[in-house]
């Protein structure tokens, strides 16, 4: 012990120094955006490997239930082959011209936070940029924020400051969806008018105005809803349909007409 | 030691008014600054006690960084140049950085000159990097450092020629 604090006061300086000096990084980090920025990439960069690394031997334990889920999805896309079998017309909203996919595995995941991230194992170097969509299997999962060379972190659906444009499948009626919080599985879908009519079990579906997402992607049904005391909007309960608790594969959309978009609309 | 302390006290402020005020706005050549507050850490005596300049240092790039808005750049050169100063004064004085009045007599010219060049350089290689942050961009860093460097440097030597009684 006497040993330990002779170590101690004989470092002073180094510690205090070291002190300081995490002071004035934590005080450069909350001062300046673009400081925070590279510093968060810098983090990105390291985490995305070794995270990578633990993944990846994760992956290896759980190939069966992947297998499954694959499965089950190619099973719906069967599915919706034969029961639009000459379905090739540019009209067909799901395959809406201009978005390229591509895919990209979940390598870190949160969901317990108010702000929730997620990591996916494509970068830079795979044409991955910032503010592209990103979709799973059952619906839509989040939207791309940084990139590095091979990784790219992403806001989650299930992030506090994340508004999706969405609308009810049913009359088109459309709202902003959001996540307030707590649940892994509610989101709010409001600014619905009350001139439509809504119904539990409805699906919502992702309304196109914005350029992340093409219309009519899936996000999840009405669990609830009830009209605020204004008397003019619904306020809806969402479940999504994606588990945001088990993400595994996800694909993300690229806009090929986001910059003819953007011109429009600066 | 009270003296000492209003002496240190005095140097701070004046030589942060000096910075805020004149130095930074001199932007030689369109954006060369020198940056001779550096000057509290050269005279802080040699064989005062290094814990409390590592809190002056902070302090000092604290105060300049609030008042300058940069974000946090001169605090970290500062912090880390107070650090490395008993390192830097080994390296150019030898058995002379015990001796208090290194900078004033009983050294070499020479080793004076390597010993404020050492510092001002660690200082403003330090300051560049973190106030553009990117590795592409280096050799705008070296450039910058190099340029600001000798003009800190020229100040700084002119000022301890001109107060420097001999003895």
């Amino acid at each position: 012990m006497q040993q330990i604090i002779n170590a101690i006061f004989r470092n002073k300086n180094a510690l205090i120094y070291l002190l300081l000096l995490l002071f004035a990084f934590v005080f450069l980090n909350n001062r300046s955006y673009y400081h925070q920025t590279r510093l968060e990439k810098l983090g990105l960069k390291l985490a995305g490997s070794l995270w990578n690394l633990q993944d990846n031997t994760a992956n290896y334990f759980s190939l069966q239930q992947q297998n499954k889920a694959l499965l089950e999805e190619n099973r719906k896309l069967r599915e919706l082959l034969t029961a639009h079998p000459n379905d090739t017309d540019s009209i067909s909203p799901t395959l809406l011209p201009g978005f390229t996919y591509r895919h990209a595995r979940v390598i870190k995941n949160s969901f317990d936070q108010a702000r929730n991230t997620l990591v996916i194992d494509k970068g830079a170097r795979d044409s991955i940029r910032g503010e592209m969509g990103i979709v799973g299997p059952d619906g839509i999962v989040g939207i791309v924020n940084e990139t590095t060379a091979h990784y790219a972190s992403a806001l989650s659906l299930l992030h506090a400051d994340v508004r999706i444009n969405a609308k009810l499948k049913t009359n088109d009626a459309f709202g902003s969806l959001y996540w307030p919080g707590v649940e892994a599985n509610r989101l709010l879908l409001t600014n619905i008018s009350t001139i439509n009519t809504v119904a539990v079990g409805d699906s919502i579906v992702t309304g196109g105005m914005s350029d992340y997402f093409p219309k009519d992607i899936p996000i999840g049904k009405v669990v609830a809803f009830k009209i605020l005391p204004s008397k003019r909007y619904y306020e809806i309960e969402v479940m999504p349909f994606t588990n945001f608790t088990a993400l595994e594969h996800v694909y993300i959309l690229q806009n090929n007409r986001r910059e003819e978009l953007q011109q429009l609309n600066p | 030691m009270i003296q000492e302390t209003l002496k240190i006290t005095g140097q701070f402020i004046l030589l942060i008014v000096l910075q805020v005020l004149i130095f930074s706005n001199i932007n030689f050549l369109g954006y060369i600054n020198p940056y001779p507050y550096l000057l509290f850490v050269v005279l802080y005596r040699l064989d005062s006690s290094q814990t409390v300049l590592l809190f002056l240092g902070f302090f000092l790039g604290l105060f300049l960084d609030l008042m300058l808005q940069t974000a946090g750049a001169h605090t970290i050169a500062t912090l880390t140049v107070c650090f490395l100063r008993p390192a830097i004064s080994n390296f150019s004085f030898g058995v002379n950085a015990e001796n208090s009045h290194a900078l004033e007599y009983g050294t070499k010219r020479s080793s004076r000159m390597i010993f404020l060049a050492l510092l001002v350089f660690t200082h403003h290689l330090i300051y560049f990097s973190i106030t553009i942050f990117n590795w592409n961009a280096i050799r705008y860093i070296l450039s910058n450092t190099l340029y600001s460097s000798l003009f800190t440097l020229s100040i700084l030597w002119l000022t301890l020629s001109l107060f420097n009684v001999r003895r």
